[in-house]
């Protein structure tokens, strides 16, 4: 049996619960998620709107005065600080809050589900490698090893072009090169060496512990193992990352769609909202300006939750995530 | 002892050659075996005409067997045979025409973000826990918090354009006028360092608390060496090797397409901004061949790290072919 985990998780929890740097990260971060959770509540009910919807030639009125949405140089309004062009419009007359919400969501998501999968794959390729030892880990290792010295904006890339055109094609797997999997799966993969050479090392070390040895005298299968004793013991690892991957995932999945190689538009994201923006920064500095700032709130929330779990749970760790 | 060093240093040079082949091969399966469709059609561009699909077929060989593709595709890299099908241009060439101003935004931000480092995590370590501590630590997470076009795009628009303090971008090379070089090149070297900042001091900070509480400072202490000597002789040359290594890693992957987001913001034409071009063409051979050299580059230079270290360390070489 493996020992109850219950005590140094609360432990964890109780030092994380004095730690106000990293609380305030995480309610940050829960209400940038709920505001864009909630986008279509302010598209409809607010804005009156949707994130793709152009109003190029419409008038709104701004302080009792008329105003084009898009004046007749392309130059779209600023913010209104109310209801309708809330953050103002882009220079397709869309509203810019309306998808700056929706563009959260894409970007969330994508940071998410990308964060997910590079554990799910990282901690497979970590514990296969750290604990059967032998040829095996001397391919993983040496594989992780060629990806991680790469940067991740250049194997990004590479993957992001090459499937911009036709999809990827897996066998049975069929993804669409404007789906939002794309970009999920091409920075999952990148960070995968991240994740997977401290869990190598940290399944290497265990499996010389004596509990596992007494479950291998017990003879208790590798699976069973792996699953009852390792895990476990893998898990803070696990936990520290988790916060600080989403955070250099969401980073990652702007530059991507920055450059044209993440989320494709019209999407929204905070990425493609800040690229779109870029070129008319002289004349509305809003466009770039807004999706920027909740770019680095999401994310320095995310790294302040981050850094607060990482000194409850395992002080000493050292996290590198992204070259 | 100069034995055991060319010894590793022929090791190491074995599994450059090796790990140059592994990435290759990387290269290859992510842009030709990968992506669902016509490989040619891809290459072709935006929009093809089919007699430039058929050729492109041909000159590809994207018929014959994938070992065969890869080896096509080696040789034509690798003889600079490589042509954009959407400008025409030799990629080769074009990758040369960057690589001055990709080499002069890397360096000059690498001494940039190395120097404010090693200040700031001496700093901040020497007065650990203090206001100064704090700030600065809360100062050095928004740094790694920055999406570096955002600010890029920033500071070439509020400094650049509106106060007219700096060139909103632009290059000069440096044969034509060193203080205009340096002058359009403040920007983007900030931009680039920031991050980069942020993570050093931080584990330099780290670094040196840890070894300051170790058993040789104290006895250096207490035979009554002076603080000063302390820190750069006892301290300093422990805690900076680590940190070395790192930066030899890091200023590889920026010389080898990391800085493609700061080349582009700032219109310098580097190498980063000649891949980051095509990609709104969806013009791949030139993504392709900067991933390949980029690649190529950064193992190369990483290579010579590790024997620099071992040159300093003989702890180093005998790690048997593990890498750190």
């Amino acid at each position: 049996m493996a020992p109850s985990t219950d005590g140094p998780w609360r432990l964890t929890w109780r030092r994380l619960r004095r730690d106000r740097a990293a609380l305030a990260g995480g309610l940050v971060f829960a209400l940038i998620a709920l505001a864009c959770l909630a986008a279509p509540l302010w598209a409809r009910h607010v804005a009156g709107t949707g994130p793709e919807e152009n109003h190029l030639t419409e008038r709104v009125v701004v302080d009792g005065v008329p105003t084009d949405v898009v004046d007749l140089r392309g130059t779209p309004i600023g913010p209104t600080w109310s209801g309708r062009f809330f953050l103002g419009a882009d220079s397709n007359g869309r509203d810019v809050m309306v998808r700056l919400l929706y563009g959260g969501r894409n970007s969330l998501l994508v940071g998410l589900a990308a964060a997910l999968g590079t554990i799910a794959v990282g901690l497979l390729l970590g514990l296969l490698a750290g604990y059967h030892r032998g040829r095996l880990d001397a391919v993983v290792r040496w594989a992780l090893d060629v990806i991680w010295s790469l940067p991740v904006v250049l194997v990004g890339v590479a993957l992001g072009t090459a499937l911009a055109l036709g999809g990827l094609e897996l066998g049975p797997l069929r993804i669409g090169a404007d789906s939002l999997a794309i970009p999920i799966l091409v920075i999952a993969v990148v960070y995968v060496p991240y994740l997977a050479r401290p869990v190598r090392a940290r399944a290497l070390a265990l499996r010389e512990r004596e509990f596992v040895e007494a479950a291998r005298a017990q003879g208790m299968g590798t699976a069973r193992i792996v699953f009852t004793e390792v895990l476990p013991n893998v898990a803070p690892t696990l936990v520290v990352f988790l916060p600080l991957l989403v955070a250099n995932a969401i980073l990652l999945e702007a530059a991507l769609s920055f450059l044209g190689a993440g989320v494709r538009p019209p999407a929204p994201s905070w990425g493609t909202m800040i690229a779109e923006g870029e070129d008319l920064i002289v004349s509305a500095p809003h466009l770039t300006v807004v999706p920027g700032l909740m770019l680095v709130a999401t994310v320095l929330s995310l790294n302040l939750l981050g850094e607060g779990v990482r000194d409850a749970l395992d002080p000493r760790a050292k996290v590198r995530i992204g070259r | 002892m100069g034995g055991s060093l060319a010894r590793f240093a022929l090791r190491r040079l074995a599994s450059m050659l090796l790990v140059l082949f592994a990435v290759s091969v990387l290269v290859f399966v992510i842009f030709n075996v990968l992506p669902a469709g016509d490989p040619a059609v891809r290459m072709a561009g935006k929009v093809p005409t089919e007699a430039q699909v058929e050729a492109i077929r041909a000159e590809w060989g994207f018929d014959d067997p994938l070992p065969v593709q890869y080896l096509t595709m080696m040789r034509k890299l690798l003889t600079g045979d490589v042509v954009s099908y959407f400008t025409q241009q030799n990629v080769v060439d074009e990758i040369l025409k960057g690589l001055p101003r990709t080499l002069s935004l890397a360096v000059g931000a690498a001494v940039i973000w190395m120097a404010l480092a090693i200040a700031l995590g001496l700093y901040t370590a020497l007065r650990a826990g203090g206001v100064a501590d704090r700030l600065l630590g809360a100062l050095a997470l928004v740094g790694v918090s920055l999406p570096v076009f955002w600010l890029g795009a920033l500071l070439s628009h509020y400094l650049g354009y509106r106060a007219g303090i700096f060139p909103g971008g632009g290059y000069v090379p440096l044969t034509e006028s060193p203080l205009q070089w340096a002058w359009h090149l403040v920007l983007p070297w900030t931009t680039l360092a920031v991050v980069f900042i942020g993570v050093y001091s931080r584990l330099l900070r780290a670094d040196i608390i840890e070894t300051l509480g170790e058993g040789h400072v104290r006895t250096a202490r207490a035979k009554g060496l002076s603080e000063r000597r302390v820190l750069t002789h006892h301290v300093l040359r422990n805690s900076l090797l680590p940190i070395l290594t790192l930066w030899g890693l890091d200023f590889g992957a920026v010389l080898g397409g990391g800085a493609i987001l700061t080349e582009t913001v700032f219109d310098l034409q580097g190498v980063g901004q000649y891949a980051a071009d095509s990609i709104g063409q969806l013009d791949l051979p030139p993504v392709m061949a900067v991933t390949l050299f980029g690649a190529f580059f950064i193992v190369v230079l990483n290579t010579l790290v590790e024997i620099a270290h071992a040159a300093l360390d003989p702890r180093v070489r005998l790690e048997g072919g593990s890498r750190r």
